[in-house]
């Protein structure tokens, strides 16, 4: 039964990528819907990425999580490379785990 | 019910695809049925920044295919290291790299004021919606912000 199941969302899933590359070929969008589509994009990796950030963020690990996606956000908007953003999120997530561990003994 | 689940949560791919479609509607058909299984999504963030810098489609090929086989090979290498290691990587508290990885996909786009309304609002959509049934609050954000970036669009045209 695990198999039919994740052999169906297997093909659904491909069938859900290649069938606008088909579907959409002949139509042309204008400007206003291409930016639409790119937007959604955009907008479907930013839920994820709450999502991400609410399931981490639970009991001791809430202000470090919230705090490390602040410092993430502004480096992101500054340019900063993956490797730069994991290093300063991921420093700034540590160093306030430490802390708030320090101070909660 | 877990078929439903696993579709809603791959609906996301349908904005992907859309989104190529208008640039690789001169491609071949074959590279169009390979490349649709290519599509996650890092090389959706990737390739779609990039999608106007790699003119002609010999180069749109390449680049998407370098692009999609070696953040492929990597995602698919990592998650066959985290199923080996299991258990023993728990103590680390990884799961803080999962956002920080996804908020540099979308980095570069916040320099743009009308992705940064996108973003804004998608985040709290996503939020608001957290306890609904998987992968419809993804798609409510979807919705939302794309709406809110055409908003912005209408208002800097006037």
């Amino acid at each position: 039964m695990t198999w039919l199941v994740m052999l169906a969302v297997g093909a659904g899933s491909y069938v859900f990528r290649v069938g606008p590359l088909f579907l959409l070929q002949r139509i042309a969008p204008s400007e206003r819907a291409s930016r639409l589509i790119r937007n959604a994009g955009t907008a479907v990796i930013t839920a994820l990425i709450v999502v991400a950030a609410k399931g981490n963020a639970t009991g001791t690990a809430t202000v470090p999580t919230l705090l490390a996606m602040a410092v993430a956000v502004v480096l992101a908007a500054r340019g900063a490379s993956m490797m730069r953003l994991l290093a300063g999120g991921g420093s700034a997530y540590v160093l306030t785990m430490v802390i708030s561990s320090l101070i909660s003994s | 019910v877990a078929i439903l689940t696993g579709l809603l949560i791959n609906a996301r791919l349908l904005v992907y695809s859309a989104s190529f479609a208008q640039y690789w509607s001169e491609q071949p058909r074959w590279f169009r049925l390979a490349a649709a299984g290519l599509i996650i999504d890092p090389t959706w963030a990737v390739a779609e920044r990039h999608a106007n810098s790699v003119s002609g489609l010999r180069q749109q090929r390449a680049f998407f295919l370098g692009a999609a086989i070696t953040l492929g090979v990597v995602f698919s290498g990592a998650m066959a290291l985290g199923a080996i290691l299991g258990t023993r990587l728990d103590s680390l508290d990884l799961e803080i790299v999962i956002p920080l990885c996804l908020l540099a996909l979308i980095g570069p786009s916040l320099r743009d004021g009308g992705t940064r309304v996108v973003v804004v609002v998608a985040a709290a959509v996503a939020m608001l919606t957290i306890h609904w049934p998987s992968g419809t609050g993804l798609l409510a954000a979807a919705v939302a912000g794309s709406v809110a970036g055409l908003g912005v669009d209408r208002r800097s045209e006037r």
